[in-house]
């Protein structure tokens, strides 16, 4: 595995549980829906999905480096998942979340090869 | 104008407004040296691909070199042989010296074989020997290179602004009011949470105030991180008690301490004579020891009986980037009685958990660990970084051209004119220069004098004169027109290295050369945007038929294309 792979995994996951985390706020749900408040239950299933893909970060990254820099690249990809997932949702909250899913899931599905 | 009411100040208002003025104040008047500071560390980060791009008659001389890779390998003298040769120049040439250091190979045996050593001055000096005969290389034969700082100038500005010691002092002042300015923003900031991923687009101030809490906000960690180890990297120079009160102060003071820190246990001199022994079995048992190939071989004291022989490794790239701390392997012999006498493994310090740290401090500013990723990762937060300070300056503007705050009395126009031409000569004219820097590395003679400093000269003098016009034209026109002018600089960038040097970017990516084509691909990228942001400027200031309709506009209006009406209405009133 090189290292850019694992940046790529650890960058797909952040931007993924990024933009879940997004999607579970009334703003940025509105965007995508044609509702104003997020649904009690979508609202809980999408933090939590965003905080375990979040978390997932951490395997690319303790995995194509070290425990030690790992744990500093982590804070850096929850990062450029955050500006990638701000980007989106000012281009097109429907083209993001189906691209966040798709990253998400290809990200999530490599990890576990 | 009216001035508006002051509704905060130092000490005024509650404790969220004292720290909205503490930010804004904070903030503007260190955002331009700051944003010049961030952009060229952020371009450091690529020192070596700069480099690389900035001497072209190295580059022929590398692709030369990987073709004959090859066949030069079987032919290549040994490690053996290497040291011989290196040994045999310095006990010719510096039989007196203080010190030799012999770098005999690269990490895989071959490539050049350096000698340095002190000179009767103390300083540091160095000579190439051909590794396949062990003779001096001549001057004459090697290839005539630019004289060039390359990526280094911009490494050397970012932390010391080209004025050594000052310039570190002026650059940690302003890390530690960016520090200042991150706190006090951070609690200013109401909505950090429910803003955390809002940017709305095209709508004026609202869109400036949301890209600066975005790019802020999002790599926060990073901000803080660079600038505390930013500062903490030179906390000898910035806190110099501890060490004044055990060493003193002067010059002899500091390198009394520079020895204690660097080579405890160094000894003296003994006054007997002692040949330096073969080193060849010093260098196999330090390789083995520290599980690196040889990278220098260090001799304190030749020729006496004192002398110690220390063997320091090379880094492999793929082990450096596991680790956060980027020292190479150490082992310290005597030379006279062959005992190992310091062992240092690579990422180990000699001196403790507060050397360890310090290391580590070091590492994580200069980006030594996690690879070419990591590298690319700083780039980005580094630009994001940028664009916190650039954002920010250009918000405290947009805030006030449509409301006069009167903050500075009678006076408040022109301060609001200079802060305007402070902006545009800050942050395109900074850009300007340095592009400027990588022109003037195509353009000036190779042969001129102290060439290197004629390219700084070039740096500060495209820098001073866009500030100079940024003074005499309008603010809208000195936005366009220097953006026009960053966009032409950058998108000719390749045609004038074809010009000048005959090399191209296309070939640059045929053989593979991807630090070449890099400096030129960003370049072009930068020229896009600049272009970009010209013509969004052009047709924002088109959209603005009316006078009285402008002072609307303004409010909601863009940084850049604010109109030529304010910026009349400002040197008017």
């Amino acid at each position: 595995m090189t290292l850019w792979q694992s940046s790529l995994q650890a960058f797909a996951l952040s931007m993924g549980g990024m933009t879940a985390l997004a999607f579970a706020m009334d703003r940025h749900y509105a965007q995508l829906t044609s509702l104003d408040e997020v649904p009690t239950a979508h609202r809980m299933a999408l933090r939590v999905l965003g905080a375990l893909l979040l978390l997932t970060v951490c395997l690319p990254a303790m995995r194509g480096w070290s425990a030690s820099v790992g744990s500093v690249l982590v804070l850096g990809f929850w990062g450029l998942g955050a500006l990638a997932t701000v980007a989106g949702l000012s281009w097109s909250a429907r083209y993001l979340a189906v691209a966040a899913a798709v990253t998400a899931l290809l990200g999530g599905v490599s990890c576990l090869w | 104008m009216q001035p508006a009411k002051k509704e905060s100040g130092a000490g005024k208002g509650s404790f969220r407004q004292a720290q909205a003025w503490l930010h804004t104040w904070c903030g503007l008047w260190f955002s331009w040296l700051l944003y010049a500071v961030f952009l060229t560390g952020t371009l450091a980060v690529f020192e070596e691909p700069i480099t690389h791009w900035m001497t072209p008659e190295h580059h022929a001389h590398e692709q030369a070199e990987a073709l004959q890779a090859g066949s030069e390998r079987e032919t290549a003298s040994s490690m053996s042989q290497r040291l011989q040769w290196g040994m045999a120049y310095m006990q010719r040439q510096h039989p007196g010296a203080d010190m030799w250091e012999l770098w005999p190979a690269d990490a895989k045996g071959g490539g050049d074989l350096r000698v340095y050593w002190f000179d009767g001055d103390g300083q540091y000096a160095a000579a190439q020997l051909d590794p396949a005969s062990g003779n001096t290389v001549d001057a004459s034969e090697v290839p005539r290179v630019r004289q060039t700082l390359g990526g280094h100038h911009f490494v050397d500005f970012h932390y010391q602004l080209h004025a050594g010691q000052l310039g570190l002092w002026i650059v940690g002042i302003a890390a530690l009011a960016m520090l200042v300015a991150l706190v006090s923003g951070v609690i200013t900031h109401r909505r950090i949470f429910k803003d955390f991923f809002t940017f709305r687009a095209r709508k004026g101030q609202r869109s400036w105030l949301d890209m600066h809490n975005a790019v802020a906000v999002l790599t926060l960690p990073f901000q803080f991180m660079i600038a505390y180890t930013g500062i903490a990297i030179s906390c000898s120079t910035f806190m110099p008690a501890g060490i004044a009160a055990y060493f003193g102060t002067g010059a002899e003071a500091v390198k009394s301490f520079q020895v204690a820190l660097n080579e405890p246990g160094k000894p003296q001199r003994s006054g007997q004579a002692m040949s330096v022994p073969d080193l060849e079995s010093f260098v196999l048992r330090g390789q083995a020891l520290i599980g690196q190939p040889v990278r220098a071989v260090v001799i304190d004291y030749p020729g006496d009986a004192a002398a110690r022989i220390g063997i320091y490794g090379w880094n492999d790239a793929d082990d450096l980037s596991k680790r956060l701390s980027p020292s190479s392997g150490m082992a310290m012999f005597s030379a006279a009685t062959g005992e190992l006498q310091q062992l240092r493994l690579p990422g180990g310090v000699d001196g403790g958990a507060a050397s360890l740290t310090q290391s580590v401090i070091g590492g994580l500013h200069m980006a030594t660990y996690g690879g070419l990723p990591l590298k690319w990762m700083y780039f980005i937060c580094g630009l994001a970084g940028s664009a916190m300070m650039a954002t920010g300056a250009i918000l405290f503007m947009v805030k006030r051209r449509g409301k006069h705050q009167g903050e500075f009395g009678s006076s408040t126009s022109t301060v609001y004119r200079m802060i305007e031409a402070a902006n545009v000569a800050a942050i395109v004219g900074l850009g300007i220069a340095c592009v400027g820097f990588l022109w003037a590395n195509r353009l000036l003679p190779v042969e001129i004098s102290q060439r290197s400093r004629w390219e700084l000269v070039v740096f500060f003098a495209l820098w001073i004169l866009a500030l100079i016009h940024a003074l005499l034209r309008s603010p809208p026109l000195a936005w366009r027109d220097q953006m026009a002018a960053l966009a032409v600089l950058c998108l000719l960038l390749p045609l004038l290295n074809l010009v000048t040097t005959g090399d191209q970017l296309a070939a640059y990516l045929l053989d593979g050369d991807w630090e070449g084509a890099g400096v030129e691909l960003f370049a072009v990228a930068v020229g896009v945007a600049a272009a970009g942001a010209w013509a969004w400027m052009r047709k924002t200031s088109g959209l603005k038929p009316a006078r009285k309709q402008m002072a609307r506009e303004l409010s909601k209006g863009l940084p850049v294309a604010a109109d030529a009406s304010a910026a009349k209405q400002g040197s008017l009133s």
